[in-house]
């Protein structure tokens, strides 16, 4: 009994969370799917009282009666049919985007974790889980129609004592079966997010052994061997726990067959006992047995269907806990506005600034950036260079208020404009590439044109900047690194800001381009703050500030000519040290 | 058509081939399960037989009940363990991972050539997914197979009843026939439709929810655009949807009326039979419980149909992608000892591109020699490397030292300018498959200035399953120990230190030029650093050989290489 009393709180749980997280529209779907539901239900306990009747004394009329409660429920079977299609196709899709809503308030640093990856992957997909839902309703509402239905059938024909043994049955029987079913489903789930988690192991695998990007390693270094291995390791080992749970699934669910066996018989040998006591007519025992096969088949599957409701809600659990994820908002801005009207003592706007900035990323013990302490000035043009795994990459993320510093704070004017080293390649049109969907005049794109270089690709075209990119399109052409490099330079001088952080700006051009771009840049942004983020230090050299890293902490500030007189300087060591590549030996 | 059937004879084949057992097993128990009503229909029929004629005992009576309860049991309970146990817990995941791995190894033979193919875009990910379908379709084969003879065995029951029965029988089955057949045709007109705005939808949603691709929308701020975008695919998508429905409601009415009337015929005639006393009330029951059955039953034979059609949509993507041929490597075989390559009259033109990216190259590159190749974006530096690494083929003669097509790249390594690091151990990412001793691997990564890896080279990289992270400048080291240590004669090396600090690539370069040391070296570079200590130098310009020669010998020509120099130079004076 207890059980029972758990199982209704819970379903009153998810009934709860349905209608707090569901629009009108899920309730407008639940309620017409209840309605028809019950409509079809009715419909056939007409049909079976017809059904009686066809063999008590056969008439034409009844085959009449018949056939519109027939029609009546195929018309109503099928447009609920419509409906509920029509229903998922737009709840997919609103669950979708409030994902991505969601997702899109979410601080960067989340995204990187594996939690976010494992509840996504989870949640993305709500309409398997809304119809077994759904499903689930339906089932008990016919269970229980029929149950009614067949208390309606023999009421008035059976004596007292019958009624009694037939609702004791009840009351024994559907107890043992939701406990059983209560147990299984609570496996379902767990089980299910595992094999989730599982999955993706050796959908990575996939992933490598079969797309176009490793193709060149897989040929070279001829690892198919070694991949497959792994695959065969995660695939066995995903499907291990699967099967383990596979077992005992299968054992639950031959204990309620059996259950059901054994209560079917009851049932029939119980309503052959009435019509041999002459309780009942042929006829309604005929329409008897194919109604309970029919009744007992709804109501149980209905009880097996529980794990579906607790499925439902533990889905709702993980998608409330991913809506009440920590947002930017919530933890405060990753900045600190700074006041425009703040002028530095040296008469110069500051734009961007570090304060003590100290940065480990979660649940790692390592310190990457040790108390940086920074300004960057209106219209300077810095750079950040230093070895492999300096901290420069990170710098420039918390600077772009991608990540929150663990300690200090970083204030700024506006969110600063960033070119990633690996920069996105939309499958979208050179104009939404470049302007994503931003207006702007024809005057400042032939501006934009001509720095970048994106020029020769347009004319190249036969669409011009309406030409789709990439493969995923239909028509879509595929451009080559340079080329993509040119269209992410032309989108970030697009976007209007104060500060531009380059990672890397050139790394797939050719010398003479990379020359003519640095210089470009830094003209077209004359009045703007530039930070470069580069190791081609020959570049560089004419910034106003370089700024050395060294292991996460600031090693050296100055210009080229300053750090070069330090003796035994990072950045002397550097610059000499690749300058020694081109002296000219002839 | 004939392709579909072709398809479908294909499929149970590949079954059978990959997984013998577990596809008998399921053919027997389908048959069984396909057997099992029929058998409970006789008993039925005999249980209200006895019933309705009062005779035999009420312990015989309660027998036959008790009976037919047994077999309805074991059919339900051979259903579930079947279908909710064994089939897919056992045979289809025995059967994913059998077709899994062969198709693996099917991409395993393709070259980036092949990759290239405008049909091939996406198709691999496709042909992947729909592989695992391959066991649905026989499935289906099978049940509809099963139904058949459950359909005919209900037949023959009504037959020995009353034959006219039949003609109302017929007139019920051919609507929904028609109806399936409708919906099977716009369903696979929209499957084709739909999977490109699907695609679209999905390239989206990754760019949205990938850090790797966030950080860039955050700054940029661009997320409601790119959401704005997934809308438009996703909209496009369900409008498709939402028109296929509405036809559908009216079509499927209409023929389900049709459908009605055939029955209500079949159960009216049955009704007169039994005023007139024609039939048997026994009979009459009967014929009435086998009426629902075979309804179900049909119906069940058409849904099965509209999932083959389903199916075989969704496993020809496979197909296609097996069918592909993939071309020989076409090679010569070079009778100088000393010359690696010998390339002439070597084009090349990307599938779909208008200008070919390589014209007329001719060039000798001798056994042991360390040739550069630079020339500014676009001038098809990188086809050239791809071509002497055997991933395209060009037209032209390729002549190389050794001929065998097979073990073409065996003694060849290539350093790639878009290298990957894979989500397993550091260790394994050197190796991949080769064999490397451990103290090479250790003695590799002091030498390439990754000493912090040598205690964590069992760790695994990367955040996505719990790793380690490391930096791009990192990766590329580790990508450059991979393409040293394996043993090679040639080492083809494109952009080999683009994001490595200027004091590490100073170090590389040296580690290289030791390890060049008897080797064929091809090296692709905008950096003209390391390629002034090459023997030949071959500048390229728009898919031709502009210049050739030594450092020494280009700069004193004048021409573009010492232009591209004295420009790279010029920034460290």
């Amino acid at each position: 009994m207890q059980q029972v009393k758990a199982c209704c709180m819970k379903i009153n749980n998810v009934w709860g969370y349905t209608f707090k997280r569901m629009g009108d529209k899920m309730k407008k779907a639940l309620l017409l799917c209840c309605v028809a539901t019950t409509f079809i239900g009715v419909g056939n306990l007409v049909a079976t009282i017809c059904l009686k009747h066809l063999i008590d004394n056969p008439s034409i009329r009844t085959v009449i009666i018949l056939a519109i409660v027939w029609i009546g429920t195929a018309f109503v079977g099928i447009l609920k049919h419509n409906y509920i299609s029509k229903y998922y196709l737009l709840s997919t899709y609103h669950h979708q985007m409030w994902l991505l809503q969601k997702i899109s308030h979410l601080p960067f640093s989340v995204l990187e974790t594996k939690e976010y990856r494992d509840d996504f992957n989870r949640i993305k997909d709500n309409k398997k889980i809304e119809e077994s839902f759904l499903q689930f309703v339906e089932k008990i509402i016919l269970g229980t129609i029929g149950v009614i239905g067949l208390y309606l059938l023999i009421f008035g024909k059976v004596s007292y004592q019958y009624l009694i043994i037939l609702t004791s049955s009840f009351v024994i029987v559907l107890p043992i079966c939701i406990g059983l079913n209560r147990r299984l489903s609570a496996l379902m789930y767990d089980y299910w997010q595992r094999y989730m988690n599982n999955t993706r192991k050796y959908q990575y695998i996939s992933e490598v052994l079969s797309s176009k990007d490793y193709i060149e390693e897989k040929k070279v270094f001829d690892f198919l061997p070694f991949f497959l291995e792994q695959f065969h390791l995660e695939f066995d080992c995903a499907t291990k726990s699967n099967q383990a749970l596979g077992r005992k699934r299968i054992t639950l669910e031959l204990c309620s067959d059996i259950v059901v066996f054994l209560y079917t018989m009851f049932l029939f040998l119980l309503f052959y006992y009435g019509y041999w006591s002459n309780q009942f007519t042929i006829g309604l025992l005929i329409s008897l047995f194919a109604y309970s096969v029919t009744m007992i088949a709804q109501l149980f599957d209905g009880i097996k269907c529980i794990e579906h409701v607790i499925q439902y809600q533990k889905f709702c659990n993980d998608y409330q806990r991913f809506l009440q994820m920590e947002e930017k908002n919530a933890i405060g801005e990753p900045f600190n506005k700074i006041n425009r009207n703040k002028v530095d003592i040296q008469e110069q706007k500051e734009v961007l600034s570090a304060s003590n900035v100290s940065f480990s990323y979660p649940n790692k013990e390592k310190e990457i950036l040790h108390q940086i302490s920074f300004s960057f000035k209106q219209g300077k043009k810095y750079a950040i260079v230093g070895a492999n795994g300096a901290g420069k990459t990170t710098f420039a993320k918390i600077l772009a208020g991608l990540y929150r510093a663990s300690t200090g704070e970083v204030d700024y004017v506006e969110q600063p404009v960033v070119l990633f080293q690996d920069f996105n390649r939309y499958p979208m049109t050179i104009k939404d590439n470049i302007m994503l969907g931003s207006e702007g005049d024809r005057e400042k794109l032939s501006i934009i044109e001509q720095i970048s270089g994106i020029e020769k690709i347009i004319k190249k075209m036969d669409k011009g900047y309406d030409t789709e990119l990439t493969n995923v399109k239909e028509k879509g052409v595929e451009v080559s690194g340079g080329e993509w490099q040119r269209i992410a330079l032309a989108r970030t001088l697009w976007k209007d800001g104060e500060v531009y952080i380059l990672d890397e700006p050139t790394a797939s051009l050719d010398p003479l381009e990379e020359i003519r771009i640095f210089q470009a840049y830094n003209k077209a942004l004359e009045d703007k703050t530039v930070i470069y983020i580069t190791h081609r230090l020959g570049f560089v050299k004419n910034v106003d500030h370089i700024i050395v890293l060294e292991d996460g902490r600031i090693a050296e500030v100055g210009n080229h000519n300053q750090l070069c007189n330090i003796k035994d300087g990072i950045y002397k060591k550097m610059f000499e040290e690749q300058r020694g590549w081109y002296e000219n030996e002839t | 058509m004939k392709m579909k059937h072709n398809m479908i004879g294909r499929c149970v084949k590949i079954c059978f081939q990959t997984c013998l057992i577990d596809s008998l097993i399921l053919m027997f128990v389908t048959l069984l399960l396909g057997i099992l009503p029929l058998f409970s229909i006789l008993v039925y029929n005999e249980m209200i037989a006895k019933i309705s004629t009062y005779s035999g005992e009420m312990n015989q009576i309660a027998l036959s009940i008790v009976f037919y309860c047994i077999i309805v049991f074991v059919q339900n309970s051979v259903y579930n363990l079947y279908h909710h146990y064994y089939l897919n817990f056992h045979s289809l995941l025995h059967f994913e991972k059998k077709i899994r791995a062969d198709f693996y190894k099917r991409c395993n033979g393709f070259r980036l050539q092949e990759y290239l193919l405008p049909e091939m875009v996406n198709g691999t990910k496709r042909a992947q997914f729909a592989s695992i379908n391959i066991f649905r379709v026989y499935q289906i084969v099978v049940e509809i197979g099963v139904a058949i003879v459950g359909i005919v065995g209900i037949m023959g029951i009504i037959i020995t009843i009353e034959k006219r029965l039949l003609f109302f029988l017929c007139f019920s089955i051919l609507p929904p026939i028609f109806d399936t057949m409708y919906q099977v045709l716009q369903r696979k007109h929209l499957l084709y439709q739909n999977t490109q705005s699907q695609k679209e939808a999905e390239e989206y949603v990754k760019f949205l929810t990938q850090p790797e691709h966030r950080k860039e929308i955050d700054v940029m701020d661009s997320f409601s655009f790119l959401l704005s975008k997934w809308k438009e695919a996703k909209e496009c998508f369900i409008l498709r949807e939402k028109n296929v429905l509405k036809k559908q409601v009216v079509v499927s009415s209409l023929f389900q009326v049709l459908q009605l009337i055939g029955k209500i015929g079949a159960y009216a005639s049955t009704t007169i039979l039994f005023i007139n006393s024609q039939i048997t009330l026994a009979q009459y029951s009967v014929t009435i419980y086998t009426f629902t059955q075979i309804t179900t039953q049909f119906q069940n034979l058409f849904s099965l149909f509209g999932h083959l059609t389903d199916f075989s949509v969704m496993v020809e993507p496979y197909f296609r992608f097996v069918d592909k041929e993939v071309a020989d490597l076409q090679l010569e075989k070079e009778t100088n000892d000393d010359i690696e390559f010998k390339l002439s009259n070597i084009s090349y033109t990307y599938p779909e591109a208008k200008e070919p990216a390589l014209k007329n190259i001719n060039l000798t590159i001798k056994k042991g020699s360390f040739v550069s190749i630079v020339g500014s974006n676009g001038s098809g530096k990188t086809t050239l490397s791809k071509i002497l690494l055997g991933f395209l083929s060009p037209t032209g003669t390729l002549c190389v030292n050794k001929k065998e097509n097979s073990s073409y790249l065996k003694d060849k390594s290539y350093i790639p300018q878009q290298f990957h690091c894979f989500a397993v151990s550091i260790k394994d990412n050197i190796q991949l498959g080769q064999e490397v001793e451990d103290k090479k691997i250790e003695d590799g990564l002091v030498q390439i200035g990754l000493e912090e890896l040598v205690e964590l080279k069992n760790e695994r990289y990367g955040l996505e399953f719990g790793g380690m992270e490391l930096s791009g400048g990192q990766k590329q080291c580790l990508a450059i120990l991979r393409g040293i240590l394996k043993e090679s004669s040639v080492l083809v090396l494109d952009e080999p230190t683009s994001a490595i600090d200027p004091l590490q690539e100073s170090e590389i370069y040296r580690l290289l030029l030791e390890v060049f040391q008897g080797k064929t070296v091809v090296m692709v570079s905008h950096r003209l650093s390391l390629t002034q200590k090459s023997d030949v130098i071959v500048v390229l310009e728009d898919g031709e050989v502009k210049e050739i020669g030594n450092h020494s010998q280009l700069m004193k020509l004048q021409g573009e290489y010492a232009n591209m120099w004295s420009r790279q130079a010029e920034v460290y004076q």
